[in-house]
């Protein structure tokens, strides 16, 4: 018989965080994108703070370590997570062959509503005749056709 | 891809990787090759693009349409392979898939940047470095051994000049040459000189003479430098190896230019 899970009350909230779910929406809906852009607007990044609680953590750890000789645990943890998130961030390269292959992998998936897409030029080097636009549009159906 | 990523940012990449992907050395019959992609070939009779993609997307699957009256099957052939860039290429394919002919096989500044991609996948694909290089190596760059490749490939004079002019280790360059103007030109990494772009045709430059006779009987030789370079630094006696050839069809000279000596200070 499996075990029962103790479920924890949520602690409702407080009217300070009332207060900032009504101006920056639930936390639950916070990604990344958002509060860089709200971050943003205080002329701060997500780099910027990660340098700063870096810094202030290397200080309590040395600070710590100057009046104890050892190295706290629980900060060395938070350090090494945020030394993980760091090597995250930085962008992986990815090759030609991998991408190469990713496209004839793309084969195999299912066509859900996948359908034919081509877009006019309008740069300076002049719109395509009527005539152009009729091709392309047969070409475009034709291939719908095929594909159902 | 959870992780950031960053796409290898060279065409030719690309294009080696999908000949050795599909196990190809070179490309023989260009309709079965674009098969292998899910890319059916439809000539047609367009006015004004060369080439264009109509892809499904995240699928093997599309047509490339191909303006029936493009003269010369190497140029076909190239906005072929031009369309399949657009088709392997990141980032391209979702738009802008239809190719004017002021953009297939040219190299002119201020092009589209994903139309320059596109155009040294094709060159790549086409041919390849590994395929080229033993060939030129042998008999460098000049006007005669594109013509061969041009051959072998079945690819058109310009790219094959391209190609050489990239491959040589000699200082070279390729200059593409319209009714008596300098249209655009490609140098290679060794070459570091400028040339005279969109000022007309020096008249003691074999192109220059090829456009006002075209019976010009050997168009290849060594000319006065300047003749091509700008340049303040130039020695007064100073030459330069010219190759050049006409295309009547397309009323163009290429020429495949190259500094066999020290002709003055470079860039």
């Amino acid at each position: 018989m499996p075990k029962s899970r103790i479920i924890k009350p949520i602690p409702p909230k407080s009217e300070q965080e009332e207060l900032y779910d009504a101006v920056f929406g639930p936390n639950e809906e916070m990604s990344e994108d958002l509060a860089d852009d709200i971050l943003a607007t205080y002329a701060v990044t997500g780099q910027m703070l990660v340098d700063k609680f870096k810094a202030r953590l290397q200080e309590r750890i040395k600070e710590i370590h100057d009046q104890t000789g050892e190295i706290p645990a629980p900060l060395e943890a938070t350090m090494r997570n945020v030394r993980q998130y760091e090597r995250e961030r930085i962008p992986r390269t990815v090759g030609a062959d991998e991408w190469v292959s990713e496209i004839f992998g793309a084969a195999l998936l299912p066509s859900s509503h996948a359908s034919p897409l081509f877009s006019f030029r309008t740069s300076s080097t002049g719109e395509i005749s009527e005539n152009d636009r009729d091709i392309l549009s047969r070409l475009m159906l034709e291939l719908e056709e095929a594909d159902q | 891809m959870s992780q950031l990523s960053q796409l290898e940012p060279n065409p030719d990449a690309y294009a080696r990787s999908l000949l050795s992907h599909l196990g190809v050395k070179r490309i023989g019959d260009i309709g079965e090759f674009a098969g292998l992609l899910g890319l059916r070939i439809k000539e047609v009779d367009s006015d004004d693009f060369e080439g264009a993609l109509i892809r499904v997307p995240q699928r093997l699957k599309g047509i490339i349409a191909v303006k029936r009256t493009i003269s010369g099957e190497g140029r076909k052939r190239f906005t072929i392979c031009h369309e399949i860039g657009h088709f392997v290429l990141p980032g391209h394919g979702t738009s802008d898939c239809i190719c004017l002919d002021t953009e297939v096989e040219s190299w002119r500044k201020g092009m589209p940047e994903q139309e320059l991609a596109a155009n040294r996948f094709a060159a790549e694909l086409l041919l390849p470095y590994k395929e080229v290089a033993p060939l030129v190596h042998k008999g460098k760059a000049s006007i005669s051994v594109a013509k061969s490749l041009s051959n072998e490939f079945n690819s058109s004079l310009t790219a094959a000049g391209l190609k050489c002019v990239e491959v040589t280790e000699e200082k070279c360059a390729i200059v593409y040459s319209v009714n008596g103007v300098i249209k655009w030109f490609k140098t290679n990494a060794n070459f570091h000189y400028f040339i005279r772009i969109n000022e007309r045709l020096d008249p003691e430059s074999y192109a220059g003479q090829l456009f006002a006779n075209s019976n010009v009987v050997e168009p290849f030789g060594a000319v006065p430098a300047e003749a091509w370079l700008r340049s303040d630094r130039l020695r007064s006696d100073a030459r330069i190896w010219e190759d050049s050839i006409l295309l009547p069809n397309y009323q163009s000279v290429i020429t495949i230019l190259t500094v066999h000596r020290d002709i003055g200070q470079e860039w």
